[in-house]
């Protein structure tokens, strides 16, 4: 069934009203003049040119980076363990273990933010990369974990009895059958856990010191002061790189799927 | 390729290829269920042996027992004289095909044949001329670089099939390895299946519901109902001389007669309060027992012929359907008692009746089976 033009022209209104913030940030980055403007005036890089050459900006995003890539390979190891027990387990519930794997969903970032500053301020762990990628990788487990237990009910046991029968020890299939069988799962899960710690503010904050700062971390403390193009220009980069990885997300499985069909 | 090289196989056994499986006293309980029940049966090497029975009969778990997925609560497998009851699935050398293919989705055709000669670690060198020769058996030599998800069913399982044989395991089991084909395609599979399984000398366990399947590719029979094994014999012994009710009713059609024999003069009858089934054979005393005449073995007469000479046994009944099958017509009647009678007839011979007839059913006494000690 084709939608009408109403229909048509609706949908098209919602999803302006979803970007049109986006796009206003977008416009004012590229203003030539120095206050936040819509519409900006002029054109001009200048704006993208300060927050690149910036130390504070540069050592914040290389922060997030750092964050955001630990938070996503954690997130992916713990979540796709956890998948396995509520999958395969003998003896532990599988309702519990999924409670237990999508509990950071629910609970309030506020929560968690004052959660982690305690147990670090008690263990000595705080300033670093390690410290907000732990509690970033806890927020993106529940990606992982839904994503894997999905992929992982969808692979048929015979085809690992298969592998086991051919002389495979379960060791070895579960390395060479199984978890290459959910690997595009969880990859799909680490990405969207990076992007959720990529912009993530809340527990950045609580977690944050004077010498570690992510990027939402340092706009929002810039913005406190006076808001300028450069935090429309930092804004402007973050929504590309979730952008980007949104791409990779939608089209990076059929990529692996080309690329393994030609070896 | 030279002989030697045919016998000897990278799994590098000689002489006969295929293994001697013992199954000794294998029972397997679930719950208060026993799906295996004291099962005790012995496969020669190079036979083809199906395990055939109706779903729950306990022939898959047998089968899984076999193969190592499941243990046994008690008895032993033993495959060429050694307990291998105790050995893990990949230890087995057993060769595997799986009723939905269960083939590596992520890997490519070669690359799932090739994969037991990997495990049981044959130089990467000879692997390719290996799968090839494989693929090539299960006629599909050149396929080795597509993706299963690109074959259809059939190809599918010819893959799996040269996935289970390369590495020329001495055992192959198969779990309904035809049950999601079609018809036509899996009747081809049977021949094709059992040429190869003789061509390679392979000792085979088949799993089947399928009585054609069992009857066609075999070389014995078990059958199984119940968890218990009901008869286990070549397919000739299984439909001609069924050793049980269960077994007449499972392997073809079958017309049972229930009652006490009894001698009348020099002959041994089946006493029924209405018509007279002749038992063959020298019959000492009287006993209970079920006589099982197949329908093709039954003549149908009109009621008011003639009776023949020589001794026939003979039914009265009503014809209640004919059914035109092709090369055959199956004629259904209901016998004075009210039970169903099955005859198949000639479908080019023209019937003398029709239905709702009284009709006469007669059958030599020495074309049917008599089952004694049936309770």
């Amino acid at each position: 069934m084709r939608a009408g033009l109403g229909v048509r022209l609706f949908a098209c209104l919602v999803a302006l009203l979803f970007v049109a913030p986006t796009l206003i940030v977008a416009a004012t980055s590229v203003t030539s003049g120095s206050m936040v403007t819509f519409p900006p005036k002029g054109f001009s890089p200048r704006w993208f040119q300060e927050v690149l050459t910036d130390p504070e900006w540069l050592t914040a995003l290389g922060n997030s980076v750092q964050v955001g890539l630990l938070a996503a390979v954690l997130a992916m190891a713990a979540g796709t363990s956890l998948a396995f027990a509520a999958a395969r387990s003998r003896f532990l519930p599988p309702a519990l273990v999924t409670g237990l794997a999508v509990l950071p969903m629910t609970v309030p970032l506020v929560v968690a933010g004052i959660g982690f500053y305690l147990v670090y301020v008690r263990v000595g762990l705080s300033g670093n990369a390690l410290s907000l990628g732990i509690a970033h990788a806890v927020l993106g487990l529940p990606f992982v974990f839904v994503n894997v237990l999905a992929a992982l009910t969808g692979v048929d046991r015979r085809v690992e009895e298969a592998a086991r029968v051919s002389g495979a020890t379960e060791t070895v299939t579960l390395v060479r059958i199984t978890l290459p069988l959910v690997a595009p799962a969880a990859l799909v899960g680490g990405v969207l856990a990076f992007v959720s710690s990529w912009d993530e503010v809340v527990v950045a904050l609580f977690l944050n010191t004077p010498r570690f700062r992510t990027l939402p971390v340092v706009m929002w403390s810039q913005v406190r002061s006076g808001v300028e193009p450069s935090i429309s220009a930092v804004a402007t980069l973050i929504t590309l790189v979730s952008l980007l990885m949104a791409a990779l997300v939608l089209v990076g499985p059929a990529v692996v799927k080309k690329v393994r069909r030609r070896t | 390729m030279t002989e030697t090289a045919t016998q000897a196989g990278p799994t590098g056994r000689e002489g006969s290829p295929g293994a001697r499986v013992e199954l000794a006293g294998i029972v397997k309980r679930y719950g208060d269920v026993r799906a295996v029940d004291d099962v005790s049966l012995t496969v020669e090497p190079g036979q083809f042996l199906t395990l055939l029975g109706a779903s729950g009969s306990g022939k898959t778990t047998l089968l899984r027992i076999i193969a190592g997925f499941v243990d046994a609560d008690e008895g032993r497998v033993v495959v060429d004289g050694r307990d291998i009851s105790q050995v893990p699935v990949h230890r087995r050398e057993i060769g595997m095909v799986f009723q939905n293919y269960a083939l590596f989705p992520h890997l490519s055709v070669a690359a799932n044949v090739a994969f037991p000669l990997e495990m049981r670690r044959v130089r990467r060198r000879d692997r390719a001329a290996l799968v090839e020769r494989a693929l090539e058996a299960v006629q599909l030599g050149g396929y080795g670089g597509r993706s299963p998800k690109e074959l259809s069913g059939g190809q599918q399982q010819r893959v799996a099939l040269a996935r289970a044989i390369v590495a020329r395991p001495p055992l192959l089991l198969m779990d309904e390895p035809l049950g999601a084909l079609d018809r036509r395609l899996r009747e081809a599979m049977q021949i094709e299946i059992r040429g190869l399984s003789r061509e390679l000398g392979l000792t085979v366990i088949n799993v089947t519901h399928d009585q054609e399947e069992a009857l066609t590719m075999s070389d014995h029979i078990a059958l199984l109902a119940g968890g218990r094994l009901v008869q286990h014999g070549t397919p000739e012994e299984l439909y001609g001389l069924p050793n049980s009710e269960v077994a007449a009713r499972f392997l073809g059609e079958s017309n049972l007669f229930r009652g006490r024999v009894r001698r009348e003069g020099s002959q041994a009858v089946l006493a029924l309060p209405y018509g007279r089934v002749l038992v063959p054979g020298d019959t000492p005393g009287e006993r209970e027992a079920v006589v099982v005449v197949r329908p093709s073995a039954i003549r149908i007469r009109p009621a008011g012929a003639e009776p023949p000479a020589a001794a026939v046994s003979r039914v009265p009944g009503v014809v209640s359907a004919d059914i035109y099958a092709g090369d055959s017509r199956k004629v259904l009647v209901e016998g004075a008692d009210g039970a169903e009678l099955v005859v198949r007839c000639e479908s080019g011979a023209p019937l003398p009746c029709s239905v709702g007839d009284e009709v006469v059913l007669e059958w030599d006494p020495g074309s049917c089976h008599i089952i004694t000690g049936a309770a």
